[in-house]
């Protein structure tokens, strides 16, 4: 569990000096980006540079940056003219929320759907279609096709903006969670399908039959709970995916979150913002995919014996 | 003692998830085969050419001047999407072999070496698992400039993790099987050894993964061209034009992004059906 | 048996194989008296396990029945839902093969005990658990509390084994099925299942259906015995008389080749060809094409099975034959005279060159997990001559099958040394001559048929592609030699362009010998190498091990847990046990006067004509302990 969080540690510093260094080094000045095009005085440049710390060498500057991090300051947004922090934290919430509405989607009809593929032959081969088509959508994809159907046409839900309230947030981020979880649902959904099947064959399940036990204690104590430890180490994987994924889908619906904000910084050169969204980002996903170690663990008495090594 | 009564058991399932499963195989391998045909040809097949504007024909829908309508340019969307199908499909597949060749060298050797070697890259492994395709993609943009080198660079190296820990389980697990001792304790060379007969051995399932990740990737790239980061107008690409087609969207002409996101899902839908079908072919091969 | 539980009435079995429906059990009839133990002996594809499936509702799907089990009247096979369910959880319960597979691996051995006592019987957790521990000791299980909560993967196969018993007889069943329960397990941890399930059925009254491979084994524990063959019972007699007098040639010639502790040497009495599935089968006598007393009028019809003599038969000769003998009688002579040193005295060399490999201390420690070593193998010292033979015996985790790595450098010693033929094999080989000259010495057959060749490999191409690295040949030269070593092996060329799915496992063996012999070694390493495959294949390598032995002088190191085996191939024998070794010296001796106490056990536990398993004594391993 330490050697976890201390790995979990040492992987984001690692990350963030690659990060740090390989966006310092890239072509084209951040000066430019905060001038926006118009020319500036060689002094002005000077000022500007020294306003934001750009003189200094590199290795200072992480230095630097780090020590800001560790006290929650990320530094300055060179195109807000504003601090990191206060620029995310509203950002935050959305991306978040965002993320945990799709989670929620993408477990419940995922596992649902794969579980009735296995058992209903009938359905089997209609989810397998929807499973494929589903997988091969891109979020955008799926995005733009939500919005022309039920924003555009029908004029169900609102195409753009994030809304307020809990109501409010949860009518408008509907269909950015769904486009952003199709392909993760479908995979969640046949990871199911093929797990349950699976264990449905397994010798121990067949014993358990053979003593007489009724269908639904096979199935929810052999079948399903064994299914599980697959199930949920796809589910955290393509949960911990969906935080990247936010970076698309809310471009697409234009929501106010870290990922959109991470493409327009990239486009804008604004490193400092770049930087931390990245960083943000990078350790949602390691926590996410950590998590779904641990609970896989526990899940698994076996990988316990041999995770203790 | 039983090998044949474990045959039975077996061959329902089998012919209950084998048998749709062969002949869909072959449909998304046709499916691929036309794509990368038409993507050859693309100079040849293209009615007209793909970035010749003209305003007055903007955002029609299909006509038998454009098959399929034109763009709010006026460009022909028949032609862009034979056009889009290269730069589609280049980024995939340069992103496949790199990942596949560098992910692959990692897990053979690891598998072979075991020990401190074992360890190291798999501690190599783990980390780059920190880093998210897309992610990583985007960042390189920021890195190098916005294009199609630049996230294709970045996706090779974000999925050799993936494709080498996958890799590298498989092929311990087979160098353990007694036919790899046997051919050790004939006397043969490590590198013959792992040249020829662990790698083709593993081929079904190298293959399955490249495939199932040249699904992946193409999604990936659509979306880097999707933010604006990827390839850059006017090149033709599928995830740009589902991109640009979202302002006549919104005015009510669907045709452009409904026709390239079309094009995307079937091509990947193609891929990933290929790579389940791989999939258990590589499985029933494993599990003898 | 006036009190009949269970009668099975022209029981057939079609399962979908490649998509085709095919007879696996044909016409079968047997019946059960109440707290009788019959055991069903055959080898694989006799379908002897499908009926076990049958008996209990457990068919693969896709499976089609006709005939009837009736069990008390009832005809299981028309049963379903909360019939059937109520059936299998009050009348009949199953052992499998594997208890590894056959319990939850998720879930503690508490759940798996008490799941169907609570669930089905409706009893209180702490009664459950009560019920649970009592029967763990009953299995003799020393402390029940805490097995309990463990999880399967923390405990031996034996244990588990165990377990299962203990957790099928807790329902209480009228008839308990066993799948070969101890067919994956060590002779003394078998003999001690066997009298746990012995003393169980005896104490709870029930039936029990044995089925087994191992004629003596199911001796040992039933009253009576059917013996089955592609698909169908070829005879069912009272266990000690079929054991004494087969009336049917299969059930002799089952008892006939399987090498005993009182044969050393000579040639088996093997079964030509291979045993065969129902739907594989001729016309006619399923058993006629490998039976030496099969006659014309053999090949038409399909044999009743019918009262000769006291027994049930279906040979159409029973009567003419009579009760068949088993050893004096043997169709094929035994040859008494075969020299068992071949190589004797065959050139005056001095004793030193004549030791082919010489071990001295002997010492493979490995990293345990979580820190701290353990030594598999300790202080092992022996020496094998040219042209002779030496057996390492013992149970799983005695270190035999490390020693035989570490005799082909898969594995390097800690300590100790390995001379053979005058080169020190205890480093790595440097570079190729170092390496192709050690390995052409040395060659090694694997125990597991279906894994040791390339599945991708022609069996031509395997023999090739050692002769292209062992010897100089031209092309020519090599296409000679691989014929004449498949004549050796005793397969024509045609199965030089087969892949390895396409043979048998005794095929595949006899590939993998093959293989061994293109280098032309002085030392063959046999590990476990005729333990995975059926009675009948077993005895014909055995006689092919002989002849190769006769033929080049090749000395044999024999790995193996299977007596029967090493008095039959060996003249030395090393038993290991834990590492260590227990006793050592000549193999006559061993095997009729052992004097170590664990030796003798072991001889104790092993299946023979009228055994039964012996009491356990204070030298076997305290019941908790895994033994793996």
């Amino acid at each position: 569990m330490l050697r976890r969080l201390v790995f979990l540690v040492i992987t984001l510093l690692g990350a963030s000096i690659v990060v740090y260094g390989a966006l310092f080094l890239a072509p084209g000045s951040p000066v430019a980006a905060a001038t926006q095009g118009r020319s500036l005085s060689p002094v002005a440049v000077k000022l500007l540079e020294q306003q934001y710390g750009l003189n200094k060498p590199l290795v200072t500057r992480y230095v630097d940056w780090l020590g800001g991090v560790v006290h929650g300051d990320f530094g300055s947004s060179i195109v807000f003219s504003e601090k990191v922090g206060h620029l995310l934290t509203p950002r935050l919430a959305v991306t978040f929320e965002l993320v945990l509405y799709g989670a929620v989607i993408l477990v419940l009809f995922g596992i649902l759907l794969g579980t009735l593929a296995a058992l209903r032959g009938a359905l089997d081969k209609l989810v397998l279609f929807i499973s494929t088509v589903g997988i091969a959508t891109p979020s955008f994809v799926g995005a733009l096709v939500l919005i022309s159907l039920f924003a555009v046409k029908l004029g169900w839900f609102p195409s753009l903006g994030a809304g307020t309230g809990v109501g409010g947030r949860i009518y408008h981020l509907t269909l950015p969670a769904i486009a952003l979880t199709v392909a993760g649902t479908m995979g969640v959904a046949r990871v199911t399908r093929t797990s349950v099947i699976l264990e449905l064959t397994r010798d121990h399940t067949d014993t358990a039959r053979a003593r007489g036990i009724a269908p639904g204690g096979v199935l929810r104590r052999h079948v399903m709970r064994n299914a599980m430890v697959p199930i949920a180490t796809m589910s955290g994987t393509v949960i911990a995916n969906l935080f990247i994924g936010t970076v698309v889908v809310e471009t697409a619906f234009g929501l106010n979150g870290l990922g959109a904000l991470l493409v327009s910084s990239v486009l804008d050169k604004d490193f400092a913002v770049v930087l931390a969204i990245t960083l943000i980002l990078a350790t949602a996903f390691m926590v996410a995919t950590t998590v779904t170690d641990l609970l896989a663990l526990w899940l698994d008495p076996r990988l316990r014996t041999e995770g203790t090594r | 003692m039983s090998a044949l009564e474990v045959v039975p058991s077996a061959a329902p399932r089998s012919r209950r998830r084998g048998i749709p499963r062969v002949s869909l195989g072959y449909v998304g391998i046709a499916v691929i085969l036309i794509i990368t045909v038409v993507a050859i040809f693309a100079p040849l097949i293209s009615p007209q050419d793909p970035n010749a504007i003209n305003l007055l024909a903007a955002k029609q829908g299909p006509s038998s001047a454009h098959l399929l309508g034109t763009d709010a340019s006026g460009r022909d969307l028949l032609s862009r999407l034979i056009w889009g199908a290269r730069t589609s499909l280049l980024g995939p597949l340069l992103v496949v072999v790199g990942g596949t060749l560098l992910g692959v060298t990692v897990a053979l050797v690891a598998a072979w070496r075991g020990g401190i070697v074992d360890a190291i890259l798999g501690r190599c492994i783990d980390i780059g698992f920190a880093f998210p395709g897309l992610l990583l993609a985007i960042i390189a943009s920021a890195f190098f400039g916005a294009g199609l080198v630049a996230p294709t660079i970045g996706l090779a190296i974000a999925y050799t993790p993936y494709i080498a820990r996958l890799t590298r389980s498989v092929a311990i697990r087979e160098r353990r099987l007694p036919y790899i001792s046997a051919l050790v304790t004939q006397g043969m060379s490590s590198f013959a050894i792992c040249i020829k007969h662990l790698l083709p051995n593993l081929a079904p399932f190298i293959l399955m993964q490249a495939t199932l990740t040249f699904g992946f990737s193409m999604i990936d790239l659509a979306s880097v061209s999707f933010l604006g980061l990827g390839v850059q107008p006017p090149t033709s690409d599928w995830g740009l034009m589902v991109s640009t087609g979202e302002q006549s969207l919104l005015q009510g002409s669907a045709w452009e992004s409904l026709f390239a996101g079309l094009m995307l899902v079937i091509t990947v839908g193609a891929f990933s059906t290929v790579g389940h079908w791989l999939e258990g072919i590589s499985e029933r091969r494993l599990s003898r | 048996m006036s009190d009949e539980l269970l009668r099975i009435e022209d029981l057939s079995i079609d399962l979908p194989i490649g998509g085709e429906p095919r007879t696996v059990v044909s016409e079968l009839s047997l019946a059960i008296g109440a707290g009788e133990a019959v055991g069903m002996v055959g080898e694989s594809g006799s379908g002897k396990s499908m009926t076990a499936k049958a008996i209990i509702g457990l068919l693969p799907r896709g499976a089609r029945t006709s005939g009837k089990i009736l069990f008390d009247g009832t005809d299981v096979l028309g049963l379903r839902g909360a019939e059937l369910r109520r059936y299998r959880a009050q009348s009949v319960a199953m052992v499998f093969q594997d208890p590894r597979a056959a319990i939850n691996p998720v879930r503690t051995i508490d759940d798996f005990m008490t799941e169907a006592l609570r669930d089905v019987r409706g009893m209180a957790a702490p009664a459950a658990r009560a019920k649970a521990v009592e029967l763990l000791t009953e299995v003799s299980i020393g402390d029940p509390e805490r097995v309990l909560t463990n999880y399967p993967h923390e405990l031996s196969g034996g244990m588990l084994q165990r377990v299962m018993i203990a957790a099928m007889v807790a329902q209480e069943p009228r008839l308990l099925l066993a799948d070969e329960p101890t067919t994956a397990l060590d002779v003394t941890t078998q003999a001690e299942v066997i009298t746990i399930l012995a003393r169980l059925r005896e104490q709870h009254g029930m039936a029990l259906l044995f089925i087994t491979h191992d004629l003596d084994l199911a001796g040992a524990i039933c009253d009576r015995t059917a013996v089955m063959y592609a698909g169908g019972i070829v005879e069912e007699q009272g266990s000690a008389e079929i054991n004494e007098h087969p009336r049917h040639p299969y059930s002799a010639a089952l008892l006939r080749c399987r090498p005993s502790l009182s044969q050393q040497g000579g040639r088996l009495a093997a079964i030509e060809g291979q045993p065969v599935a129902a739907f594989e089968a001729p016309a006619g006598c399923r058993f006629a094409p490998r039976c030496e007393y099969a006659q014309d009028a053999c090949r038409v019809a399909v044999p009743a099975l019918r009262p000769v003599g006291g027994a049930m038969v279906a040979c159409i000769r029973a009567e003419e034959l009579g009760p068949l003998t088993l050893l004096d009688d043997t169709p094929v002579a035994i040859n008494h005279a075969t020299p068992r040193q071949p190589a004797e005295e065959t050139t005056p060399e001095s004793a030193a060159t004549q030791a082919l490999v010489t071990v001295t201390d002997l010492r493979k420690e490995f990293a345990l997990r979580g820190g701290g070593r353990f030594a598999a193998v300790e202080g092992l010292s022996f020496t094998v001559k040219a042209g002779g033979s030496l057996a390492i015996v013992g149970e799983s985790g005695a270190g035999k099958s490390t020693v035989a790595r570490m005799l082909m450098g898969l594995e390097r010693p800690t300590n100790g040394t390995i001379m053979a033929m005058g080169e020190d094999r205890s480093g790595p080989a440097h570079g190729r001559a170092t390496r192709l000259r050690r390995a052409s010495q040395i060659q090694m057959v694997f125990q597991d048929p279906y894994l040791s060749l390339d599945p991708r490999q022609r069996v031509g191409e395997v023999l090739d592609e050692s002769l292209r690295l062992h010897k100089r040949m031209t092309r020519d030269e090599r296409r000679t030699r691989v014929a004449e070593l498949l004549e050796v092996i005793g397969m024509s060329a045609r199965p030089a362009a087969s892949v390895p799915a396409q043979l048998s496992g005794g095929q595949r063996q006899r590939v993998a010998i093959a293989r061994a012999l293109a280098a032309e070694p002085r030392l063959i390493i046999l590990d476990e190498a005729v333990s995975a495959l059926d009675v009948s294949m077993q005895a014909q390598i055995l006689n092919l091990l002989t002849d190769i032995r006769e033929r080049t002088g090749v000395a044999y190191i024999l790995i193996s847990h299977d007596l029967g085996v090493v008095n039959y191939l060996t003249e030395a024998i090393i038993v290991m046990r834990r590492g260590e070794v227990v006793e050592a010296g000549d193999t006559g001796t061993i095997v009729t006067a052992p004097t170590e106490p664990y030796t003798q056990r072991l001889l104790a536990c092993v299946p023979r004509p009228g055994w039964t398993p012996p009491a356990r004594q204070p030298l076997a391993l305290s019941p908790t302990a895994p033994s793996a």
